[in-house]
């Protein structure tokens, strides 16, 4: 068994808390414990806190960091914004001395030290490069076949390519071979890798044109015949789940399109009930879809 | 020290009195790392998918902050960057335009021209930890769902809280934030 501690960051636990469960129930299927990670905070918020100081966003990631090499405990989140902030803040301080000098000089006044000790992995990452696509698939109880999946990769996952290890940011294939490995089917859709409009402190920001550029995506899904759009992000996930309701009242437009972290959609083909998996928090229905796949 | 700057007339009639070269060093400083390097091939706007709804033009951003133009930190659209990185990844200079914009949004915020939107994020952290808190409703949905009523976060271990808001003094944000929350009274 190999053990993590489970950083949640804030949309997860406090928005959506079935993508938490969700992550919990289905590693254990593969011998990975997901365990309390005591003391942590936001990540903090890339878009908005980067924005501010770009310092302190790396010296509060790195506390969060910190917090886990004194447990001698590698990460794993389920986010791409904390993604983002503790990823490149344990690579970016390991890789350049000046900075973690900088960076500890700020930690050095609540008595932390960041030594660089442990690794921040995505779930995603690990479900893919350790457990693999055949183990996921020894996995599921209940084939997704026939269900239309419109994949979200979320830009701060893949992006800066030079940031990250899963290569090319213009056309991966991972995310797709584990939906394809539950028997669903991923649909191409046009201008797939586009963001879903919410970061960089816009949606707080300027909502208007968040969900305008959220609405362009959620149209491009629905000519592509998606029955369900799955990704890795629970702000992607608020901004295409919460953002059709906005986008109904702000602009008429109706998309219906259920929205699920792939933990959940994981949960389902391993045969979880919806119920355990939270999916009665989303904004839109799921309902349709279980009908078409249970 | 600011430099001097290099007269230009053109400016000067435009209200402009000096550009200031230090300005490019300073995004590069923050991480906008060889934002000098940009020859205004445009492949950023070309990329960006904010710009065609908005204002929003990263080559202009890019040239300003090249010229010296500080006046690119009013600009309200810097603010519309949603940080996605298909510019930077795309950049045949391999300059992190992102990372430009977050450098001149940092220097922004230290003029007090940071969105309240992004102020009212870092009171929330500086509160409870998170950008986002938890919420009565939400408690309920966890407890169904077999979690405890909050996470194992901040949340439930305040005691952390003292850490992140010595963070945010040490940096000088703590402050801004007083500063503008006293301004927009």
């Amino acid at each position: 068994m190999k053990e993590y501690n489970f950083f949640l960051g804030c949309i997860a636990p406090n928005r959506y808390p079935g993508i938490e469960a969700s992550a919990v129930k289905t590693s254990r299927k593969f011998d990975i414990e997901l365990s309390d990670f005591k003391g942590a905070s936001c990540c903090p918020a890339p878009g908005a806190f980067g924005s501010m100081d770009v310092d302190a966003w790396l010296a509060l990631g790195a506390r969060n960091i910190c917090l886990s090499e004194k447990e001698g405990k590698d990460i794993a989140l389920i986010c791409n914004g904390c993604y983002k902030s503790l990823f490149e803040a344990n690579h970016r301080l390991k890789a350049d001395p000046a900075l973690k000098e900088k960076i500890n000089a700020i930690l050095a006044n609540i008595d932390t030290e960041f030594q660089g000790t442990i690794e921040v992995r995505h779930l995603i990452d690990i479900l893919y490069n350790d457990v693999g696509t055949e183990k996921v698939k020894e996995s599921v109880e209940v084939p997704l076949t026939g269900l239309n999946v419109a994949i979200h990769y979320g830009c701060h996952l893949l992006k800066p390519k030079f940031d990250r290890t899963f290569g090319s940011s213009e056309r991966p294939r991972f995310f797709d071979e584990l939906v394809e490995a539950l028997g669903a089917t991923s649909v191409e859709y046009k201008e797939k890798m586009m963001c879903c409009g919410a970061g960089g402190g816009v949606r707080s920001y300027k909502i208007d044109l968040a969900l305008d550029m959220c609405n362009e995506k959620l149209y491009n899904m629905t000519q592509a015949n998606a029955d369900v759009i799955v990704n890795v992000c629970p702000f992607c996930y608020l901004q295409l789940d919460r953002g059709q309701v906005e986008i109904k009242e702000k602009f008429g437009d109706v998309y219906d399109l259920p929205v699920l972290h792939y933990n959940q959609l994981l949960g389902i083909a391993q045969g979880m009930s919806p119920e355990e998996l939270g999916l009665d928090a989303n904004e839109i229905d799921v309902e349709p879809l279980l009908a078409k796949i249970l | 020290m600011a430099s001097e700057g290099i007269r230009n007339p053109k400016h000067e009639q435009l209200g402009r009195a000096k550009l200031d070269p230090d300005l490019i060093k300073e995004v590069e400083a923050r991480g906008g790392k060889n934002a000098q390097m940009c020859y205004q091939c445009g492949t950023c706007t070309a990329s960006c998918p904010m710009g065609p709804r908005s204002g929003l033009r990263v080559r202009t951003i890019m040239r300003k902050a090249n010229l010296g133009m500080r006046e690119v930190l009013d600009d309200p659209d810097l603010w519309l960057c949603t940080t996605c990185y298909t510019c930077s990844d795309r950049c045949p200079r391999r300059i992190m335009a992102t990372d430009a914009i977050i450098a001149l949004r940092n220097l922004a915020t230290q003029e007090h021209k940071v969105p309240m939107s992004m102020i009212k994020i870092m009171g929330s952290i500086s509160k409870t930890g998170h950008g986002v808190p938890n919420s009565e409703g939400n408690k309920k949905k966890r407890v169904l769902l077999g979690l405890p009523e909050n996470p194992p976060t901040t949340h439930s271990y305040p005691e952390y809280i003292k850490d992140i808001n010595k963070i945010l003094e040490v940096t000088g944000l703590l402050k801004i934030k007083e500063e503008m929350e006293a301004e927009n009274q």
